[in-house]
């Protein structure tokens, strides 16, 4: 991306994860390292190499139906909360919401027809655009639409593809939504390739053995400029490349992501001494996290603060990236990094500035998010702490 | 931003019978070890690899793998451009092919197939891709009906000029030979290799190849302004 000035003010969020619903149960989770992995009980008598996962409090579960419905009603959910400014403004906010955007994010999306463990034959058959078209009738958006499905890496790049939106002027607002739900397709497959951790894991730790999977849902409500209450914080550039090295493997050097940061931090026109909180992907899988920090030791002479948050949340796919991103905005507001849960042992195969217990900030105005998915995707976005942008309260 | 910003380097296209390129003749599937897919479109095992890699591709990734062969993206771009070409795949059915197929093994006595999985995400086979052709920028897999190029090409103008990228390789459309419940046999693919640029008379009439491959110049009307 190249510089082209404030590129996306975020002026909403929502959340809905194993910590519970709302962007309040996350945060509050997340900033006190409480982990959501827990013994597995939806899934619990699945095959799997691992005893634990982010599952859902069964009251979300209940509160969708069925399984089925359960990827739009976490969706609908996230979203909601995402929109409640434009929701308290009554005809006015739903005029606003026939032009809103949306972009949908998600690995599996909804697996009904496919998943053994469908109960109502919907037919969602994992494809994305049927999702997509769901929740943007429940929620009444009428402008652009877009279903991304980039594995891991879903969420931050439709927040890319959202800001792009924004940059060329394609639409003024838009909402992104990730999405995914923990099923036994899911479950097992991660399993089969070996990729569990079979208890909590231990992102960047020395005797990490693999990730917790999760689920849940995240919105961000995106604007060219806020006419109203706004969280002070901008997607201001954004990066992606291709490893072009491994489909399911991250590359051992780090080359990718290193590129996708590098071109996010020129699209928001910042250099590498103005990045003061990385928020990693962190799987605590060996190798992603050795990966990351090979491409955080090319960018930076003198690595940034970072942490990492999927030993709370579990890796919960497409909606990770955009939970993530609201994770580190609050962290910038709060001007603190939240403890590390797993992290006691430092690896010589990840040398990052990360401490396992919470610490405040020096500097909280820029912030570097990274992904990496399967197909070589990697992704990365910058946010700016920006208090002056925040509207005039409603 | 819109297609009409993008000029088009190349094409390719393909359907049960026939793999075209725009500029040469065309190729049979038979050219490939793959008997013709007329008829009730039902996918054969290849009986030889194009590539040392190529038989532990999912079949999805095999088409899409051949298909772009034949536009030989390595031969149009040069190095640096390939470091900046984006990687972009639209499409409805994506990888519900091997969805459906590692769904059928988790209730296998021996067990799920591992090979499998990477593929039930439609990114796995553009990873493919990145690598036959050494192609590092961008990759985006979006969900979008096939039928309509439009909106994809539009994605991906503005995925060049807002990114400052030179070049991408497009994949458009859905290979399900088979069809799935709900879903009707499908099976037709194109490649593009876009750059940045309006798309111009002259970058139409260059493709004198198109009088030979009408079925090529009909798609490509439909997707030019």
């Amino acid at each position: 991306m190249t510089a082209r000035g404030p590129a996306a003010q975020v002026v909403g969020g929502g959340a809905v994860s194993a910590l519970g619903l709302g962007l309040s149960a996350l945060f509050d989770a997340v900033f006190a390292g409480r982990r959501g992995v827990a013994p597995l009980r939806r899934l619990a008598g699945t095959d799997a190499l691992t005893e634990v996962a982010a599952e859902l409090p069964g009251d979300l579960l209940a509160a969708a139906g069925s399984l089925d419905l359960l990827p739009r009603a976490l969706a609908r959910a996230a979203a909601n909360e995402a929109l409640e400014s434009l929701h308290r403004r009554g005809d006015a906010g739903r005029r606003l919401r026939a032009d809103t955007g949306l972009v949908l994010a998600t690995a599996k999306g909804d697996l009904s027809g496919i998943d053994p463990a469908s109960d109502d034959g919907r037919g969602g058959l994992g494809i994305p655009l049927r999702l997509l078209d769901d929740v943007a009738d429940d929620l009444g958006l009428g402008g652009p639409r877009a279903a991304v499905s980039c594995a891991c890496a879903s969420g931050l790049s439709a927040l890319a593809l959202a800001g792009r939106w924004i940059a060329s002027a394609h639409v003024e607002r838009v909402l992104v939504v990730g999405v995914d739900v923990l099923t036994p397709f899911v479950l097992r497959g991660f399993s089969s390739l070996l990729a569990l951790d079979p208890g909590p894991c231990r992102p960047f730790d020395r005797e990490r053995r693999g990730l917790n999977l999760g689920e849940g849902a995240g919105a961000m409500l995106l604007q060219a400029a806020p006419d109203g209450p706004a969280f002070g914080a901008r997607l201001a550039g954004w990066g992606e490349a291709n490893d072009a090295n491994h489909v399911t493997g991250p590359s051992r050097d780090g080359a990718g992501l290193a590129r996708a940061m590098t071109r996010a931090l020129r699209g928001a026109g910042r250099d590498t001494r103005d990045v003061d909180a990385l928020h990693l992907h962190g799987t605590g899988t060996p190798y992603n996290d050795a990966m990351e920090s090979q491409a955080a030791a090319r960018v930076f002479d003198e690595q940034p603060p970072a942490f990492g948050t999927k030993a709370v949340t579990g890796h919960a796919l497409g909606a990770v990236g955009v939970l993530e991103s609201l994770i580190l905005v609050e962290a910038l507001r709060r001007r603190r990094l939240p403890p590390q849960p797993g992290f006691q042992t430092p690896d010589d195969d990840c040398v990052l500035d990360i401490a396992s217990d919470g610490r405040a900030l020096p500097r909280a105005r820029c912030g570097l998010e990274v992904a990496a998915g399967f197909g070589g995707i990697d992704a990365a976005l910058v946010f700016e702490w920006t208090p002056d942008d925040a509207g005039p309260a409603a | 931003m819109s297609a009409a910003d993008l000029r088009v380097r190349g094409l390719a296209r393909c359907d049960g019978e026939r793999l075209v390129v725009a500029g040469a003749d065309g190729l049979r599937w038979s050219d490939h070890g793959l008997e013709p897919l007329r008829g009730k479109l039902r996918s054969r095992p290849l009986a030889r690899s194009p590539w040392p890699t190529f038989r532990r591709l999912d079949r999805f990734a095999q088409v899409l793998g051949l298909l772009v062969e034949q536009l030989h993206p390595a031969g149009l771009l040069d190095a640096d451009t390939r470091a900046d070409t984006a990687l972009v795949l639209g499409s409805a059915t994506g990888c519900l092919a091997a969805d459906l197929r590692f769904a059928a093994s988790l209730t296998r006595p021996q067990g799920v197939e591992p090979a499998v999985f990477p593929y039930t995400l439609p990114s796995t086979c553009l990873g493919e891709l990145a690598i036959r052709h050494e192609l590092s920028g961008p990759t985006l897999t979006l969900s979008l009906d096939a039928a309509d190029t439009r909106p994809l090409l539009d994605e991906v103008a503005r995925l060049l000029h807002v990114d400052d990228l030179p070049a991408a390789l497009v994949v458009s459309g859905d290979w399900l030979p088979d069809g799935a419940p709900g879903t009707p046999p499908r099976a037709e693919l194109a490649a593009l290799l876009v750059e940045r640029g309006p798309a111009s008379d002259e970058d139409v009439a260059t493709w004198g190849a198109l009088r030979r491959a009408p079925d090529v110049l009909v798609t490509l009307k439909r997707m030019l302004p």
